[in-house]
């Protein structure tokens, strides 16, 4: 969290492996939940590489009460890029993990996690971000179910809901949860959140 | 003391050729615009920072310390991004300016904002302590009605 001039900023990712889902979810939020008199751009912007995937981030600033500024980002999953990956990572408030259920994806996940976990340990306030978990592609067959998931990854402790990205299933009540955990946070504080 | 916005007015007026200059802080959220930009303060602050962010992790990969001049050149401007303590100083210039003359500009530039920017940590938790007390108070500007949440947006509309 960082106060300049009268407002509030806060972060918050996306972060997962890559083809998770992450960026269709940040879409999906902006476009068809966040009201427009809320977002401070029109559209997302994206750094993308030439190949269409997230480069460094795709990022939307949204105003998320009077004065307060949620900087929504989704970092790269591609681990070609995973040297620029963590330092998105920095200084967050609050961590959507997009876990991509899919059975085929079940190391990928356990490796970038670890990944997180080791950047929580590194990095300064990291281990206190809040942290909100999407297991997403949900309309596929071959995937794990949630609460497998949970299990084999080391993710029970944190509130989760079984999304897809493409449809927008779930994302809302993600999306209301982590508001509530930050909102939380800003009001013990001492900060007025509407 | 000078404050940031009109030490980079004075730059503006000064420099021959600059369209623009920005201070942003480490994360790109903008502390002080000048001059014209075709971007929105958060896009330019969000791409800027991400930018020297990657600069910074190539230097990193290259065992340099960092990052302390980023420079690019397009068809109609120039950009010059300078590193301060806690953010960059970022010039936008007309493409016919020599690009020596900005990088100077940034560099001095970069001093005489050392001098009104304070650097140590306690000075930066002053600052935020300082602006806490100009954000909103419980019950609002009387007579003005209070914008809604996101947060009470999305549980008013799942009521119905």
């Amino acid at each position: 969290m960082k106060v300049v001039g009268d407002r509030i900023y806060l972060k918050l990712i996306f972060f997962g492996t890559a083809l998770a889902g992450k960026t269709t979810a940040l879409e999906w939020l902006f476009y068809h939940v966040i009201p427009d008199e809320m977002k401070l751009v029109k559209e997302l912007r994206q750094v993308k590489t030439s190949f269409g995937q997230t480069l460094l981030f795709d990022f939307a600033p949204i105003e998320i009460s009077q004065n307060i500024v949620t900087r929504m980002f989704s970092a790269t999953g591609q681990d070609y890029y995973r040297g620029t990956r963590t330092k998105v990572l920095a200084g967050s408030d609050g961590i959507f993990i997009v876990i991509d259920s899919q059975k085929s994806q079940l190391e990928n996940n356990r490796r970038i996690l670890n990944e997180l976990w080791k950047c929580c340990k590194e990095m300064d306030g990291l281990d206190e971000a809040e942290i909100v978990v999407m297991y997403n592609k949900n309309d596929l067959e071959e995937i794990y179910p949630m609460d497998f998931l949970k299990d084999y990854l080391g993710l029970s402790a944190y509130d989760g809901f079984s999304t897809c990205a493409l449809t927008g299933d779930n994302l809302e009540e993600a999306l209301v949860v982590m508001l509530r955990k930050l909102t939380t946070r800003l009001q013990e504080e001492g900060f007025h959140v509407a | 003391m000078k404050t940031v916005a009109e030490t980079i007015r004075n730059m503006l007026e000064s420099v021959p050729g600059l369209r623009a200059v920005v201070v942003i802080d480490s994360d790109g959220i903008p502390i002080a615009i000048e001059g014209r930009v075709e971007l929105e303060p958060e896009d330019l602050g969000a791409m800027l920072a991400s930018a020297f962010q990657c600069y910074q992790a190539l230097g990193d990969g290259l065992g340099q310390f960092y990052c302390e001049l980023v420079t690019a050149e397009f068809d109609g401007i120039s950009i010059a991004q300078q590193m301060m303590p806690r953010g960059s100083l970022i010039l936008i210039a007309e493409k016919s300016s020599p690009m020596g003359v900005i990088r100077v500009a940034a560099k001095t530039g970069r001093q005489a904002l050392n001098e009104v920017m304070e650097t140590t940590a306690d000075a930066r938790k002053r600052f935020m302590e300082e602006h806490k007390l100009r954000l909103p108070q419980k019950d609002g500007t009387p007579g003005k009605p209070q914008p809604i949440s996101l947060l009470s947006f999305l549980e008013k509309r799942k009521k119905g």
